[in-house]
């Protein structure tokens, strides 16, 4: 073969497999399609282009290709005289990727000559070897299905939780601090963990941001929920982990800093990372990598991991030990990851190929029985169906959760269940029904007698009531049309109409009705008064407070400004960054006063009268004896300053 | 999936499902280390606790052990963070251990650096500890041994300690075993207990602590105090010694509010060691000037708190602990286990079986309907009242009379709290009263008669029901009274109310005013008999008539 002249000169001699397996690799190059070799190889020149495909060499590659770049080494024979077999591959990969070309002498595509890649002095042709240690992998797979099933237990009763009791959405977008405890309480793990169950809904759907009734908006469970929680305990898991494998959002960034300074709350929009998949992935795909009866070592594994991902792939983010540490993590919590090997699961996950069914076998069976004790609990021995789970939730407080549930039974708990419309019948038949010991006698006692006490006392709404000592009487009142009145006893009645309407059309009717006052007393009112009716104010005290509150802060605000306006020099006599700085500098050495005109973050225009103590790092430091305190300001947002002698 | 009797949760409840079929072989593994909670019908609750895992490894299992049990016995996966934490729990246990030092005395020491910086560091520990000897160890002022373990166990770091004792001003004190044999586990229990220098013995209820007590003593040779909750049990103790000890009448001494001996062998009430004077436990002082060679203390659970603080300048002598829980309702469990020491002995489960879960008395809440103007009465009454009002209603005495009348001829008890009712009762059923004020020695002999048969009917009030031993009674009507500390009035329960040699189960009435305070506190009640086992039921006193 002749010795091509550039790069599409090599191109062009290409076989179509070897552009195909480019395209592959650079899938960058071919969106648009180029319309020939010279623009492919116009394309694959372009610093983003050649930057997306440094990212995919490991350590040796850029060491090799730093060789050829400097001219140690020009031709294939050379390479393969120094560094032998690895070296021939790795410069078979470089040319297939289109970084190198030549025939006899080897040349880097252009502008990568002037590119410098930091890189360790040294790096071995072989990838450095996994910490391992041998494992039971039947032992994984159980442990790995009881993170897993411990999951999607967690997710549904999180949103469950959050069904009736949603946590507001910050001003910022994320969770709130405090309701994130409150989550990690509920949920028994740590708050990492409990984010890590939210942001693994968000990302699966099953919760989003909805208008709330009480206070804005709140983070509330979807309609997604609510077809994923019926379905069986691997499909839902399915859905769990794959939102998890693609998700963008680093929750090992929670409660760091954004630029701003701002600390990252779970759900905050700042956690996402567009490269975390791909960086998720190599670290999945590196422990794919071991045979099914190793894993990682316990002390030594995750640190050869990280070693093992820094040659592999340098300038990719998932050699970050961080990053390695917090995937393998949120892959254990997953069940994805267990004792520090692959699941069967895990491995499913990864290629995407019956996942639902490899997880299937190692989830609890689901269970519609429960068995019902004297102590007035009820133990559900595996996850209980959604069915009799909603009901008995209905009726039971939960008092320990886990594979298994403990149900215990109370005064409150079965009133809970009369107030949502259910009979003493229904609770005892759907009892029995769903225990597999039968009904305590005590408990059964327990349901009747509150059923008994249930609504012997009422309470209900009415806007005002007629009663008469006359039973009669009364019945001639019922009888009057428009008064929209219920009779609750043989002598009272209430309506919901406005006692000036019941009253004009009682008396309308020929009836000479008395107005009775809240304490029982009679009032006499004038047929023809009117009367709004008063609503409630604040106290008068507090409001008070808050005026001279007020007046004060505008009271500051006026004099400062005044005395500004009073102390404002005819014109700023430094107004360049330049002579602003020797003005402050020489005011620092005189300690004298220095009226300052200057815009603040937002862009709005202030004055101030301060005297200058030190200039530094482009702020200045000055004290302010009108509020007694010292400020800062940033140099570039002075505007002018003068002199005042104080 | 895997088909384990043991479901282990996230939260360190251990559930056992009494009907599988490897659940006593579960049992047995799981016991050393877990805590019995619950034990109602179908579902035992077991729960992991620091003391308990300490517990366990002072008796000699390690974090393997019990990670195997629960791996072996788990019908699910074991959740991993509580493996893990199973383990660093375990292993905090001995890291700090407290020697005698031929020249420093007392030392405290630790090989590992951080943990004993950590400790040294701890307020908790200022004042205990002198010089620094060397990087691993430290002088610790003799008399803060007590008081550095009890500070040690809440940072969570508690220490072994084999600075040993001293023996006491020596006793002669022999078994006697004739007619009568040391049960095997009685002697494993008193050998475990001497092997372990100082400990708890936890045994049933019936099995025997006062003879596992007379073998230590016989093992320590030494002049003993035994610490009894009360007069009448410490009068049970001296019986027992007597008849089981080379003892005589004249080397047993009584410490009571009643007798102030001190004899080699000298047994003391709580009540009377934690009577003041002007301030001071002058009691205390008292005892704390022997040089006893033991220290017996029974009903540990119930150990009240002055004692703990006698207990903790007396830990250069070995102290023996014996009770049938180790939980506290105060909570206390961790000075008892720094204090008395750690468990040294259970109970074989064979025991446990015959006294703890199998129903051992069949319990009827019977509910009482006030009359019109009751209800009247009691509404309009000053909260603080009530309760008095609603137990003492006269209806409840109409229903003991029925149920006294309907198990007549069986020996029967009275339970009650208000003396008024007690003695009304009395008067009606024509039967001895008990009460706070009745002398010991009427106690005793009326005791006596029902035991012998003499009579069939007693009416007690709570405060004489302490620790009587009766096993006698059939039948036992409680018409007031809420139980204090539930979990010790079930087990006194317990011991009340035996199975009968005819196989005839022991009935338990308690009478309860509807719709009262008087319910809410028996919903407790039923809570814990229940978890303890026992079968209960609710009726209306309508129906006692057509009660089996």
């Amino acid at each position: 073969m002749s010795e091509p002249r550039s790069l599409a000169d090599a191109l062009r001699g290409w076989t179509n497999e070897q552009r195909l397996h480019l395209f592959e690799q650079r899938p960058d190059l071919i969106v648009p399609a180029p319309r020939n070799s010279a623009q492919l190889a116009s394309r694959a020149t372009t610093i983003a282009s050649l930057m997306r495909a440094l990212d995919l060499l490991t350590a040796w590659d850029l060491q090799l290709l730093k060789e050829i770049r400097v001219g140690t080494l020009s031709t294939p024979a050379e390479v393969t005289q120094h560094h032998g077999e690895h070296g021939r591959r790795s410069l078979d990969r470089l040319t297939s990727l289109a970084l190198v070309w030549g025939g006899d002498s080897l040349r880097v595509v252009a502008p990568l000559r002037e590119t410098d890649f930091k890189m360790a002095a040294a790096v071995d042709p072989v990838p450095p070897q996994l910490a391992t240690s041998q494992i039971d992998p039947t032992l994984v797979a159980r442990m790995g299905g009881g993170a897993a099933f411990d999951f999607v237990r967690r997710t549904e009763v999180l949103l469950d939780h959050w069904s009736t009791a949603p946590p507001g959405v910050l001003k910022a977008g994320g969770l709130g601090v405090r309701e994130l405890k409150n989550a990690a309480a509920l949920l028994e793990v740590n708050e990492h963990e409990a984010a890590l169950i939210i942001e693994v809904a968000g990302e699966a759907r099953l919760l989003d941001q909805a208008a709330s009734r009480t206070i804005g908006t709140a983070w509330t469970p979807t309609e997604v929920f609510d077809s994923w929680v019926v379905q069986d305990l691997a499909t839902r898991w399915e859905h769990l982990a794959t939102a998890w494998l693609n998700s963008v959002r680093l929750v090992a960034a929670l409660r760091t800093k954004d630029n701003s300074g701002k600390a990252l709350n779970a759900l905050d929009p700042g956690l996402s990372r567009q490269w975390l998949p791909a960086a998720r992935r190599d670290v999945l795909t590196a422990l794919a990598a071991l045979p099914k009866t190793e894993s990682l070592a316990a002390g030594t594994g995750p640190a050869s991991l990280l070693s093992l991902l820094v040659w592999s792939a340098p300038r990719r983010p998932s050699s970050r030990e961080a990053l390695v540490v917090s995937v393998i993590e949120e892959a254990a919590a997953l069940g994805v990851v267990a004792m520090g090997a692959l699941t069967p699961f895990g491995r499913a996950l990864l290629t995407g190929a019956d996942v639902a069914q490899s997880v299937k076998p190692l989830m609890p069976a689901l269970v519609e029985q429960v068995l019902i004790q004297a102590d007035l609990t009820a133990v559900a021995p595996g996850p209980l169906t959604a069915e009799v789970g909603g009901r008995l939730g209905l009726i039971a407080d939960v008092e320990s959760r886990g594979a298994a549930t403990v149900y215990r039974f109370t005064n409150d708990s079965i009133r809970r269940g009369l107030d949502a419309g259910w009979s003493a019948d229904d609770v005892l038949s759907f009892l029995n029904t769903a225990s597999a010991s039968g009904v305590p006698q005590a408990l059964e006692y327990m349901v009747t007698d509150l059923a008994r006490r249930f609504g012997s006392v009422r309470v209900g709404p009415a806007r005002c009531f007629v009663r008469t000592d006359d039973e009669g009487q009364l019945t001639q009142v019922l009888a009057l049309p428009g008064l929209g009145l219920r009779r609750i006893a043989p002598t009272v009645a209430i309506s919901e109409l406005d006692i000036s309407t019941v009253l004009t059309r009682i008396r309308a009717a020929g009836g000479a009705p008395a107005v009775e006052a809240m304490d029982g007393t009679l009032r006499v009112v004038r047929p023809d008064q009117v009367r709004a009716r008063s609503k409630p104010r604040p106290p008068e005290s507090r409001s008070h407070v808050r005026l001279i509150a007020q007046a004060n802060a505008a009271l500051e605000v006026i004099a400062s400004g005044d005395r500004a306006e009073r102390d404002r020099p005819l014109q700023a006599s430094a107004t360049s960054p330049a002579d602003v700085l020797a003005l402050l500098r020489e005011a620092i050495d005189r300690r004298s006063s220095v009226w300052l005109g200057y815009l603040d973050p937002q862009g709005r225009a202030h004055e101030r009268v301060v005297r200058p103590t030190e200039v530094a790092a482009g702020v200045l430091a000055a004290y302010d004896a009108e509020h007694g305190d010292t400020v800062e300001f940033a140099i570039h947002r002075i505007r002018g300053a003068v002199v005042v002698e104080a | 999936m895997h088909d384990g009797p043991l479901i282990v949760q996230s939260d360190k409840t251990l559930l056992l499902e009494v009907d599988h079929a490897n659940a006593p072989e579960c049992r047995k593994a799981i016991a050393p280390f877990a805590e019995l909670e619950r034990s109602p019908e179908h579902v035992h609750t077991y729960r992991l606790t620091n003391l308990g895992l300490w517990n366990a490894r002072a008796a000699g299992h390690d974090a393997e052990q019990v990670i195997d049990a629960l791996l072996k016995y788990s019908r699910y996966a074991v959740p991993h963070s509580l493996l893990i934490d199973v383990a660093e729990t375990m292993a905090r246990f001995g890291r700090l251990r407290l020697d005698k030092h031929p020249t420093h005395g007392l030392v405290l020491s630790c090989t590992d650096r951080a943990v004993f910086e950590e400790v040294l560091r701890s307020k908790r520990v200022a004042g205990m500890l002198g010089d620094r000897i060397d990087p691993e160890s430290v002088v610790v002022h003799p008399s803060q041994r007590g008081a550095l373990k009890q500070a040690l166990l809440k940072l969570g770091w508690p220490a072994e300690d084999f600075a040993g004792y001293v023996d006491g001003e020596a006793h002669e004190i022999d078994l006697v075993e004739s007619g009568w044999q040391l049960r095997d586990y009685q002697s494993q229990a008193a050998d475990a207990f001497w092997d372990g220098g100082s400990g708890v013995v936890v045994l049933p209820c019936g099995a025997g602590k006062t003879i596992v007590g007379a073998a230590a003593m016989a093992r320590a040779q030494a002049t003993t105090l035994i610490l009894v909750t009360n007069t009448v049990s410490a009068r049970q103790w001296r019986a027992e010694l007597l008849k089981r000890t080379s003892l005589t009448e004249d080397e047993i001494g009584e410490y009571s509010g009643q007798v102030k001996q001190i004899r080699p062998v000298t047994i003391a009430t709580y009540q009377v060691l934690t009577t003041r004077r002007a301030g001071a436990y002058a009691h205390l002082d008292v005892l704390d000037g022997h040089d006893w060679g033991l220290i017996i203390y029974d009903e540990v659970h119930l150990l009240p708190a002055p004692v703990f603080r006698f207990t903790a300048d007396l830990q250069a002598r070995r102290r023996l602990g014996l009770t049938a829980t180790l939980v506290r309702e105060d909570g206390r469990e961790g000075d008892v286990f720094s204090l008395i020491g750690p468990k040294r002995f259970d109970a074989p489960w064979k025991d446990i079986e015959a006294q703890g879960w199998i129903a051992p008395a069949d319990c009827v809440e019977v509910r009482v309907t006030l009359s019109e103007g009751e209800r009247m009465t009691y509404a309009t009454a000053e909260p603080d009242i009530r309760y008095r009002l609603a137990a003492s209603s006269p209806e409840k005495t109409r229903v003991a009379e029925q149920l006294v009348a309907k198990h007549a001829g069986e020996p029967t008890l009275v339970i009650g709290q208000f003396i008024d009712q007690l003695d009304e009762l009395g008067a009606d059923l024509d039967a001895p009263v008990i009460k706070g004020e009745t002398s010991i020695k009427e106690r005793e002999r009326l005791f006596e008669e029902f035991r012998s048969g003499q009579i069939n009917l007693l009416v007690v009030s709570k405060v004489a029901n302490f620790s009587i031993d009766l096993p006698e009674a059939a039948v036992a009507i409680q018409v007031s009274g809420s139980f204090g500390s539930r979990q010790e009035e079930a087990q006194r329960l317990g011991r009340l109310l035996r199975p009968k040699a005819d196989g005839r189960t022991a009935r338990f009435y308690a009478l309860v005013a509807r719709d009262t305070v008087d319910a809410e506190f028996a919903q407790n009640r039923q809570r814990f008999l229940a978890e303890q086992g026992y079968a209960y039921r609710i009726i209306d006193a309508d129906d006692v008539a057509s009660l089996d």
